[in-house]
């Protein structure tokens, strides 16, 4: 019998993995990342930071995997008693979900005011917030497969839009907003991967998915190109924000991403406002990743708990509730940004690099009896 | 199986309670923001106008969607000492219908109004606000905006449609400059740049006539350009394709006209030491559209050399007219020499870059035009000898 009652009798298939990964990481950061971006460096070595930050990813990707497949069958929150002990498991696992529940109500709290600020205007926070919580709390109570059927269902569509957006604005690139490349240095590309942690973050769901994977030998290729494809569109979106709208207009819009799909032009009147297009695709972007992060979040309880019922289902979204309507304004949700990047590569790249470490030097992996 | 019975109402209790909390969230989330479309007022157009007493007026045309072709439009003027957002709220005194601005299709704004204060003053507000798209466009009108945003085009249009539509124009005559978009200019106001914005004369119905220049530093008006400057312009943009070239035989003194069908222009620069200098190279093919000059071969090699030859000159003499104009006379670099320095010469560019006007009227610039004569028309001879 499976120690995590969640999620135990579930297998997903490698691409069902992919596309996993690259949805829990491609969705909130895009709107804002060329501006914050656009701010650190003040010149137009934008992508430079973002490929470098990139790269980091896949290495933390690496460790994951490395890491989950010394203990076959087990997921992160399995694994961390066993090689840390009982305590400070413990601890980490608590870590682990207080990261996951702080990704998840920032990005919902994200999304709320992307749509008060775009489309709903009269309509209070926490009624945007409501039901979207409570949908990610239903899909979650279906289970692992139900929310990998979705994200299956939905990525294909976000994709396509998201590279329509892309191509519909090549009218207006400009080579010249991009360069002159290394003007200043290296010191710009070091400022701005100051801001870009948040935006990286995501490639803490293969710890999860590894060992649910049918196939977990091939959780490195899902993982890396997972990651890769979705920062692949982070690196694309970024450059071409800048070179459309260049450094300075960028680094003064609050979404700049929303002002990039405004300026298309599409013939004929069809698609005049063609931002409408792309509310709805982040909508459904950002529903894929908190619902992942939940359902990260809900599998750590059930398998602190030993239980799994409804009330581990739900009870959570009242915790997150609370914490998304918390931050007043956009300097506190700015700020809180910043706590969840930084707390997070501590929680999802440096503990699980300690953990292989200590794994690898004491030779502790998965013995057949359960015992050390 | 009463305590089956019991069991499942009991265990439904709390579904039951769930799914109505969910039907709830999910159905009352939309009713704040539900508008109704016949209680709309979509506005299409805005004028921005100064008075006599300095103060703001601020026009709304307020589209009526109606059959008749009779009123199609209203326009409703209001004022406030300086704040547009102000005035804009001044037309709920007026208007009963709340108003739609996700469709305004233009801003026009008086050369009076612009003189006064600075352009992302005035339209900050269209800017700030996610609901005015980017696209719209901007002109200065020469004169009352209010009234030229009430002269009904020659189709019989909504003025605001009538004037997007014209502004489009530039891809017939190069005497009319590039139209100018909100998101665009905002992008120069960010960078600081100088540029150029559509001009309207509104005397007898609406037409072009030149540019207005506003410079990257004050954000107001700084000088007309007429419309030999504006052509001049449009070829180093490489805005041309689609316009025409007029230019003379030097022999016979008599016109030929060529159609542009493809034109592209760049900007090279050159670092000597401290001693900038430009090159701008045209690049051009075009089409023989009219011709007077008499008993021509055009197939023949030496027609082609003289009528390309007079092609260029006349580009290469357009381009240094409006470079002199803009180098001496308005020292405003609209073209975007600066960027190319800045690109191409960072170091450089971080030293001039404060006063950039300055150096910018004292570069040289070379002009060299290529024109590839591609088409002669139906004709292949004129007229018998």
């Amino acid at each position: 019998m499976s120690n995590i009652p969640s999620m135990k009798q579930e297998k997903i298939s490698t691409i069902q993995a992919l596309l996993t990964v690259t949805s829990t990481v491609y969705a909130v950061g895009i709107v804002s990342l060329p501006r914050t971006i656009a701010e650190k460096t003040q010149t137009p070595d934008v992508w430079q930071g973002l490929l470098l930050a990139s790269l980091l990813g896949v290495g933390v990707v690496f460790i994951h995997v490395k890491l989950c497949r010394r203990f076959p069958g087990k997921t992160f929150y399995e694994l961390n008693p066993v090689i840390a002990g009982k305590f400070i498991g413990l601890l980490i696992n608590i870590a682990f979900i207080a990261h996951c529940t702080m990704v998840c109500s920032f990005v919902c709290r994200m999304m709320a005011e992307f749509l008060k600020g775009l489309a709903l205007e009269r309509t209070p926070i926490s009624m945007i917030l409501l039901p979207f919580l409570l949908l990610i709390g239903y899909l979650t109570w279906g289970g692992l497969h139900a929310m990998v059927r979705l994200i299956e269902l939905f990525f294909p569509l976000t994709f396509i839009v998201f590279l329509l957006l892309v191509v519909l604005n090549v009218n207006h690139f400009n080579l010249d907003n991009l360069r002159p490349v290394f003007h200043k240095g290296w010191r710009p590309i070091f400022e701005s991967l100051k801001v870009i942690p948040f935006s990286t973050m995501g490639f803490e769901s293969i710890l999860i998915l590894t060992n649910v994977m049918t196939h977990p030998q091939k959780a490195w290729k899902a993982g890396s190109i997972g990651y890769s494809i979705a920062m692949g569109l982070y690196i694309l979106m970024v450059t071409m924000v800048v070179g459309c709208m260049s450094v300075e207009e960028v680094s003064r819009l609050q979404w700049p991403v929303v002002s990039f799909a405004q300026q298309i032009e599409f013939p004929g009147a069809f698609l005049e406002r063609f931002e409408i297009l792309f509310i709805i695709l982040w909508t459904i972007k950002i529903f894929m990743t908190a619902s992942n992060y939940y359902f990260y979040i809900v599998t750590g309880i059930s398998q602190l708990t030993q239980k799994w019922n409804g009330y581990i289902c739900y009870l959570p979204l009242i915790i997150l509730f609370c914490l998304s309507m918390y931050p007043q304004n956009f300097v506190e949700i700015g700020n809180f940004d910043k706590i969840i990047g930084y707390f997070g590569i501590a929680v999802c790249a440096v503990v699980p690099l300690v953990l292989l470490v200590i794994s690898m030097v004491f030779h502790r992996t998965e013995n057949p009896d359960g015992k050390q | 199986m009463l305590s089956y019975i019991f069991l499942f109402r009991r265990t439904l209790w709390a579904q039951k309670c769930f799914a109505a909390w969910i039907a709830c969230a999910a159905l009352l989330t939309g009713c704040w923001d539900s508008r109704e479309i016949d209680n709309l007022s979509i506005i299409q157009g805005v004028a921005i106008d100064t008075d006599q007493q300095d103060m703001l007026e601020l026009t709304y045309q307020h589209l009526i969607a109606q059959k008749s072709r009779k009123n199609m439009y209203s326009n409703v003027t209001t004022f406030d000492k300086d704040s547009i957002q102000s005035a804009s709220r001044e037309q709920a005194k007026q208007v009963s219908r709340a108003p739609l601005y996700s469709f305004i299709r233009l801003i026009l704004i008086s050369d009076q109004a612009i003189q006064k204060t600075r352009i992302d003053q005035l339209l900050d507000t269209f800017t700030r606000s996610y609901k005015p798209s980017r696209k719209s466009l901007v002109m200065i009108v020469k004169g009352n905006a209010k009234e030229a945003l009430n002269k009904i085009g020659k189709h019989k249009e909504i003025p605001s449609i009538d004037l997007e539509a014209l502004a489009k124009n530039s891809d017939f005559n190069s005497k009319i400059p590039y139209r100018i978009t909100l998101g665009e200019m905002s992008t120069h106001i960010s960078q600081g740049a100088d540029f150029l914005i559509q001009c309207l004369e509104s005397n007898d119905g609406n037409h072009f006539s030149g540019a207005a220049l506003v410079s990257g530093k004050t954000k107001k008006f700084a000088y007309w350009l007429d419309e030999e400057n504006v052509i001049g312009i449009n070829w180093m943009l490489g805005k041309t394709k689609g316009s025409i070239i007029k230019a003379e035989d030097p022999k016979t003194k008599q016109h030929m006209v060529f159609e542009v069908e493809d034109a592209h222009s760049k900007l090279i620069p050159h670092l000597n030491g401290q001693d900038l200098s430009f090159t701008v190279r045209i690049k051009a093919d075009i089409k023989l559209n009219e011709n007077s000059v008499n008993s021509e071969d055009f197939l023949k090699e030496s027609f082609i050399r003289t009528a390309k030859e007079a092609a260029q000159d006349e580009i290469k003499q357009t381009i240094s007219k409006s470079l002199n104009s803009l180098q001496k006379e308005m020292r405003a670099d609209v073209v975007g020499f600066g960027t190319k320095v800045k690109v191409n010469y960072p170091a450089y560019w971080d030293r001039v870059k404060e006063n950039w006007q300055d150096t910018f009227s004292q570069i040289p610039i070379d002009v060299q035009a290529e024109v590839q004569i591609e088409r002669t028309g139906a004709y292949t001879k004129g007229e018998g000898e």
